[in-house]
């Protein structure tokens, strides 16, 4: 084959590697965190994360109470989970989070994501637990 | 001086026996040496640019809580863990501070 045509080739690779790489999708899970005797189970959809949890949270028992998926870059349209409505805008690198609760701004953040790399927003009240929103771009 | 002349004549003799190497240049690199050269550049340069920026875990950039709590954890990812951004002692009926 040409060099020519090769090096183009691995040229062309170089300047589209990363936007192939990005994530182009992003899920959203609502979950709750419980402790005490009667917890301690762990959601299967969690058990990437949850060793992490366990380690710097009091809680041991973490479930998926609801989910939701976008592509990305997010539109910014509302998704209700539980309670709360998500307004995810943005690319993924700069998505712009907003949570709100009875049309009461909770949390509004803007982060940066990793592909695969979970962001985690918790502290939101819960009746026997917390509850916390998982953003991750994949 | 007989054995002299001897030695020297023996002596040019066994240099003419040995091979000589003519000076030469290096054979030029290959094409395909240089197209695979080019191309493993080209990926080591992809695989470079390709690296998550969050490869230390996603980071926040900016925060704003509106409900009352008393303050903010937040645990940097590294790796597989997650950032965690943990909103202390908000009550039940988070966003009572606004009107």
């Amino acid at each position: 084959m040409n060099p020519t045509r090769i090096a183009l080739a691995a040229l062309l690779l170089a300047a589209f590697a990363p936007a192939a790489t990005a994530g182009d999708t992003l899920t959203v899970q609502l979950v709750k965190a419980t402790s005490g005797e009667r917890s301690g189970r762990v959601d299967g959809r969690l058990r990437k994360v949850a060793p992490a949890l366990e380690r710097n949270l009091a809680y041991t028992g973490f479930s998926v109470v609801a989910s939701t998926a976008m592509p990305l870059p997010a539109d910014g349209n509302p998704r209700m989970l539980g309670e709360y409505r998500i307004r995810c805008a943005g690319a993924q690198n700069q998505l712009a989070i907003t949570v709100e609760n009875k049309d009461r701004p909770v949390v509004k953040t803007t982060v940066a994501l990793g592909d695969r790399k979970p962001f985690i927003l918790g502290g939101l009240p819960a009746g026997d637990g917390a509850l916390m929103i998982m953003f991750e771009a994949r | 001086m007989r054995a002299h002349d001897e030695f020297w004549a023996e002596f040019r003799e066994r240099a003419r026996g040995l091979p000589r190497s003519e000076p030469s240049l290096p054979p030029a690199l290959p094409a395909i040496l240089f197209s695979t050269f080019l191309l493993a550049a080209g990926i080591g340069v992809a695989l470079l640019a390709a690296r998550p920026a969050g490869a230390s875990g996603a980071v926040v950039e900016s925060l704003e809580v509106g409900a009352d709590h008393s303050g903010v954890v937040v645990i940097q990812g590294n790796g597989e863990n997650p950032t965690i951004v943990w909103i202390l002692d908000m009550p039940l009926d988070q966003g009572s501070r606004s009107p």
